[in-house]
């Protein structure tokens, strides 16, 4: 059975400096890492899903937050070095990838042995997909330096929660 | 409905047509030679769509229920871009001569999903969302077309 790599999140609007969710050395320290660890062996025998948040103008659900990747804005698009990596783009409108999305279906077709999240951000899109996978019964990884959070409280607080309460491997 | 034969996409949601019978009708239809012969290759190893044909139902409910909105149109889209390249010739200055074709962009995509998504979005396109709608006797997804304005059978309108 196959390894399945969600990278969440791995658009402009947190990577590029003029996107709205720009993390700064954050974003910057991710992209590096990211970009090797896409070219190591797990990658590339594992089948790789971006998620990417797309929203509409005026949703509800995010009014306590800053306003971000919106439709045909620049921070839905997709830096070209990831492009090549992705088996399928996701595009969600939740913190949780499956929230109507094709997720679930494909998952099912492959029916993987282990999931592994990488991406943006560890208290929001992965703690919110990770308990979505653990309900499903999936067993989930993630490697803490290719994960991150607008701060270092929510980074930490999402990795607590992910390792002791939802049983995730957490692996430096 | 009278002799009216509901579109794919409907007659899949309502299980009246298989994934096979998709694949098969795609392969009946096209003209291009490289998307049949990946439909023709699915054929002999369909993928198993029970998660998706109840996710789809989902979406379609959602948009009965609310219209076009984003969470439709990203599930859509997560399909369709990866899958399918649509080529449109103008029949002039309207759209009565209009012809569209679809191409399967390449091997391991999702394309039946996406084939199934382009038909809701050709339909909307040409009669508009409100004539998609659920029977609220036998919860059937059906069109409309004018005909009905609430269920989708005589018999069900009569039981109401």
């Amino acid at each position: 059975m196959p390894s399945v790599i969600l990278a969440c999140g791995l658009q402009k609007a947190f990577l590029d400096p003029k996107g709205s969710k720009y993390l700064g050395e954050r974003s910057e320290t991710l992209k590096v890492r990211l970009k090797s660890f896409f070219n190591t062996p797990l990658c590339s025998n594992s089948i790789i899903y971006l998620i990417r948040e797309i929203h509409e103008q005026g949703d509800d659900f995010y009014q306590a937050q800053k306003a971000h990747s919106l439709v045909g804005s620049l921070d839905i698009e997709i830096p070209e070095i990831f492009k090549p990596h992705f088996k399928l783009i996701i595009n969600s409108s939740r913190y949780s990838s499956f929230h109507q999305t094709p997720l679930e279906s494909e998952l099912h077709k492959i029916k993987p042995d282990k999931v592994t999240l990488v991406g943006f951000e560890t208290h929001t899109s992965i703690l919110f997909t990770a308990e979505e996978l653990r309900n499903r019964g999936y067993n989930v990884s993630i490697f803490e330096p290719l994960v991150t959070s607008e701060d270092d409280y929510l980074h930490a607080a999402g990795i607590t929660l992910l390792r002791n309460f939802l049983g995730v491997t957490i692996e430096d | 409905m009278g002799n009216r034969i509901e579109p794919l996409f409907v007659r899949y949601l309502n299980k009246e047509v298989s994934t096979a019978d998709v694949v098969k009708t795609f392969i009946s239809l096209t003209e291009d030679l490289p998307s049949k012969e990946i439909a023709e290759e699915t054929l002999k190893s369909l993928p198993d769509l029970g998660v998706f044909h109840k996710d789809f139902k989902a979406a379609i409910g959602d948009l009965i229920d609310n219209g076009v909105n984003q969470r439709f149109v990203n599930y859509v889209d997560s399909y369709m871009k990866p899958s399918l390249m649509e080529s449109v010739s103008e029949g002039g200055r309207t759209r009565v001569n209009e012809k569209r074709v679809v191409f399967i962009k390449e091997r391991g995509t999702p394309w039946i999903e996406a084939l199934l998504c382009y038909g809701v979005i050709l339909y909307i396109k040409v009669y508009g969302v409100k004539e998609i709608k659920k029977c609220p006797s036998c919860s059937k997804i059906f069109t409309t077309l004018g005909k009905y304005a609430k269920y989708c059978s005589e018999s069900c309108k009569a039981k109401g």
